[in-house]
């Protein structure tokens, strides 16, 4: 009987640290304390994202799926033909976003994979960022997710770049010499000036933001984030955002996915 | 690629479909637009972006005009206007949105409206079948 619990010991270790010990890191919030972005804000705006025909983030999504079954490229197909068509469905496919694509082999967000696709794929050409093209596709397909589970996986492949995602997390910027986590973390839920800090959870982008009017992506939202800081942006698409992104839906793992939703 | 300038953009009409007689219904509508005020600046350049705003929306039920609102440039993008209609018969509810360029968009829904004994109710007189009527 010894025997075979030490062979059971042995082989876990040997396995263990084949897997790179299966990476995993405890939360800032524990799943009781897990609150998503509309828990801040106020009634009225969440009377605006749930009712379908209120949110004006539908509009995009409706263009979405009209760029969805849309012809393209010098191939003649659309994303409809490989993907509903041959059973290859992307419902679910946004909860596992940004992560390591193995041809790539690096970490790619939603944005950059729809782009890939469109390249590679289709032979078109690929969309510029936050442009309104792109900003529909990708909330379309988020919103086929909807109510899912967001589980982004930062062990293997992805854990060199959710370091580095924690590390800038935790790093002082700008001439506020602000971190994410001073506010986010420590402060969360307390007002500056007449807005409640939320938990920074990206569990409900692309997301219509009412101050641009317009549906805005996570890279946007960041870059607004370090403007309030007095911090250099870094430009959409930069591979630092897209570790910074992964670090922060890692934050809010197991929290639904609520896109498109209306935050001010 | 879909085209971003397209002019017809995108407007939404929700209508209940069948109604009684006498009820007061919501009926909501949105229309897609950027609603530029004609005050704000390109921040690299300076240049003025030009004024597109709706600037009057028309209701009309079966024709008839029900109300007429006038918009200025304070409204929010993407514009959500609700309102309440009481309504007598069956009808055609058409909304209509005009641009300051003179523009119109149009979105129409049909309501059929029904009295307590579950019978349609017409805009119009109908003959009753067996009713002789003279003709000269």
């Amino acid at each position: 009987m010894k025997k075979i619990k030490n062979y059971f010991i042995k082989f876990y270790i040997i396995f263990s640290f084949l897997c790179g010990l299966a990476y995993s890191e405890e939360k800032p919030y524990s799943l009781n304390e897990l609150k998503s972005g509309s828990h801040f804000s106020r009634q009225e705006t969440r009377d605006i994202e749930n009712d379908e025909f209120s949110n004006p983030g539908m509009i995009w999504v409706e263009k979405g799926e009209e760029l969805f079954n849309l012809i393209d490229g010098s191939k003649n197909i659309s994303c409809n033909n490989c993907h509903d068509q041959s059973g290859v469905s992307l419902v679910g496919v946004a909860i596992n976003y940004p992560k390591v694509d193995r041809e790539k082999r690096k970490l790619i967000n939603l944005e950059q994979k729809i782009n890939f696709c469109r390249t590679e794929k289709m032979n078109a050409e690929s969309f510029q960022f936050e442009s309104d093209s792109l900003l529909s596709l990708t909330s379309y397909i988020t919103y086929l997710s909807k109510d899912m589970a967001i589980n982004v996986k930062i062990d293997g492949d992805a854990k060199k770049y959710f370091l580095k995602g924690k590390e800038l997390y935790y790093q002082r910027v700008g001439q506020m010499n602000l971190a994410c986590n001073q506010c986010h973390d420590e402060i969360a839920g307390s007002y500056l000036r007449s807005e409640k800090i939320s938990q920074g959870h990206v569990n409900g982008f692309p997301s219509y933001l009412m101050r641009w009017d317009s549906i805005a992506s996570v890279h946007r939202r960041f870059q607004f984030c370090n403007n309030q800081a007095r911090a250099e942006p870094l430009e959409i698409g930069h591979p630092d955002y897209n570790a910074l992104q992964l670090y922060v839906t890692w934050r809010g793992n197991s929290l639904l996915i609520e896109s498109p939703s209306v935050r001010r | 690629m879909a085209d971003e300038n397209r002019k017809n953009w995108r407007r939404r009409l929700r209508a209940p479909e069948t109604a009684i007689k006498g009820e007061i219904i919501t009926i909501k509508t949105m229309a897609e637009h950027i609603m530029e005020p004609g005050v704000r600046r390109d921040p690299d350049t300076g240049v003025i972006y030009p004024k597109k705003i709706i600037d009057h929306v028309y209701v009309r039920y079966n024709g008839k005009q029900v109300f007429k609102s006038q918009w200025y440039s304070g409204v929010s993008a993407n514009p959500f206007m609700a309102f309440k209609l009481k309504v007598e018969s069956t009808g055609l509810l058409e909304i209509e949105w005009v641009d300051d360029y003179g523009q119109s968009t149009f979105k129409r829904a049909v309501i059929d409206v029904y009295n307590d004994k579950g019978e349609l109710i017409y805009p119009f007189e109908v003959d009753k079948p067996g009713k002789n009527k003279e003709v000269i």
